[in-house]
């Protein structure tokens, strides 16, 4: 089953499409004038609102082409500039489309890696899953292996029935939950989400049913999925029916603020949602534009949308 | 699946092939020609084989112009071997067409012209048409470090430069690859 839905080929375009925009080192055109980019930036702006609006404005300072995408956010961020590397991928693509900038080549340096722990409700999939290491070189090998693994690891589950979630309780199967695992880890957007912020502690996806599906942390935590994913689930589910009522469907996100943290819970495709947990020292600002921009990535692995 | 050289500028538009052919003219670097599908990779190495071997053929022996070193790649391949490009000069012909630069916008108007027109053989006279215009860069160069000198007037050197060639669109395509090349 999995081999049919996952392929190696498909994992490795994935990873590389997704790591590639954050490397590509963009130029501005050696050949326009002042008066041209300023013109065309302006037109770029008038498309975003808010903190995006000033990136636009500025983000021309830090097109060297030297600096990757990356340094850019990053540099960008100590700047004060509210932006997720997302958008500042959105941004230069619009500069690109306009013809102020064009991409020069890529950074040499692969994306810099965070550890990522990834836990899921059935261990014995979890023991699988860990073996998928980060790394795009040894992804399309270990893919294969792991494909052998997992069928035989689903196979005993559904035999010995070594579930924490009683088979006719869970609305998802268990080899979704590892395939979806396994796309993620792979695709290595987690990964560069705790490169570069250090405020998200741990990212939940569940199901809207309240099923917890994956837990990402950049390091061990100890937490009940199962309750997050329930509780988060409800809160959703009651905050849409309230929304509705007021006619201001639908919902974007939803923040609980706590004395010792942020919970933001976020609908996803169709039948998902991410929570987070962040610091309560967080910049909020950074932090949601984060939020955002690996929602998007999350949708489009899960759905195995490959987009440049 | 693309059967004509005019079904592929009808398709991308003729500034892609034009940003393709004046990376070539423009920079000095080894580039990354990355185009759509192995049918639009297959027609841009005959086009651009074209072009350099006859500049090559035509080229008077004084002239210090080199095309820049080239290869073709489709964006697949480009994907799945992105980690390799490091540092290489990347040349995305549908992405970076756009890009604003007044001797791209000259040659697209030659490359429309030619492959839209109902000439026979519209590479090898595109081939042609270029590199008649780089050989005469040789002369036309030394208007336009006179010109950078304040030696001569920029009207001055425009008729110069006109004298030189029998379309004004090839003059205007010259003075801006002789800009590119030589007004650091």
């Amino acid at each position: 089953m999995l081999v049919k839905t996952l392929s190696t080929k498909q994992i490795e375009m994935l990873r590389a499409m997704y790591e590639e925009k954050f490397m590509r080192i963009y130029e501005v055109s050696k050949w326009a004038t002042d008066k041209e980019l300023q013109s065309r930036l302006n037109v770029i702006a008038s498309l975003y609102k808010g903190a995006r609006k000033n990136a636009v404005k500025q983000i021309l300072k830090y097109v060297d082409g030297k600096k990757s995408v990356w340094d850019i956010a990053i540099a960008m961020r100590e700047d004060g500039h509210v932006v997720s590397p997302e958008d500042v991928i959105d941004i230069l693509e619009k500069c690109r489309r306009e013809g102020i900038v064009r991409v020069r080549t890529v950074a040499q340096v692969a994306l810099p890696k965070a550890e990522v722990y990834a836990k899921t409700t059935i261990a014995e999939a979890d023991k699988v899953i860990e073996q998928l290491k980060p790394e795009a070189e040894v992804v399309s090998q270990n893919i294969e292996i792991l494909k052998k693994e997992l069928e035989s690891v689903l196979s005993t589950l559904e035999t010995q029935q070594v579930e924490v979630v009683p088979e006719e309780a869970r609305a998802i199967s268990p080899l979704k939950i590892v395939e979806d695992t396994l796309k993620l880890k792979a695709s290595g957007v987690i990964n560069s989400l705790f490169q570069i912020d250090k405020w998200i502690s741990a990212l939940l996806i569940a199901t809207t049913e309240g099923d917890p599906i994956v837990l990402f942390s950049p390091k061990p935590v100890d937490i009940n999925q199962a309750e997050i994913a329930a509780a988060s689930s409800v809160i959703l589910a009651t905050s849409s029916k309230y929304v509705e009522s007021f006619g201001k469907k639908p919902i974007r996100r939803i923040l609980v603020l706590a004395d010792k943290g942020i919970m933001v819970i976020k609908p996803l495709i169709n039948d998902y949602l991410l929570v987070s947990l962040i610091n309560r020292e967080a910049k909020l600002g950074i932090v949601l534009r984060d939020i955002e921009w690996i929602s998007n990535e999350i949708t489009n692995v899960l759905q195995a949308k490959v987009s440049s | 699946m693309l059967a004509t050289y005019l079904e592929l500028i009808q398709k991308r538009g003729p500034r892609a092939l034009a940003y393709a052919v004046f990376s070539l003219i423009a920079e000095k670097e080894p580039l990354v020609i990355i185009v759509e599908n192995n049918d639009e990779k297959q027609m841009y190495e005959d086009i651009l084989e074209e072009v350099v071997e006859t500049f090559e053929m035509r080229k008077p022996p004084s002239s210090d112009i080199k095309l820049a070193p080239y290869e073709v790649i489709t964006k697949e391949e480009y994907y799945l071997n992105w980690k390799k490009m490091g540092g290489k000069r990347l040349i995305f012909t549908e992405e970076d067409k756009n890009l604003i630069c007044p001797g791209l916008d000259h040659l697209e108007k030659i490359v429309n012209e030619l492959i839209t027109g109902k000439s026979r053989d519209p590479v090898s006279r595109l081939a042609i048409r270029i590199s008649d215009i780089l050989a005469c860069l040789e002369v036309a160069k030394d208007y336009f470090l006179d010109y950078k000198e304040g030696k001569i007037s920029e009207k001055d050197f425009m008729s110069l430069i006109k004298s030189r060639f029998p379309k004004v669109e090839d003059a205007e395509f010259a003075r801006a690859i002789l800009k590119t090349l030589y007004d650091s």
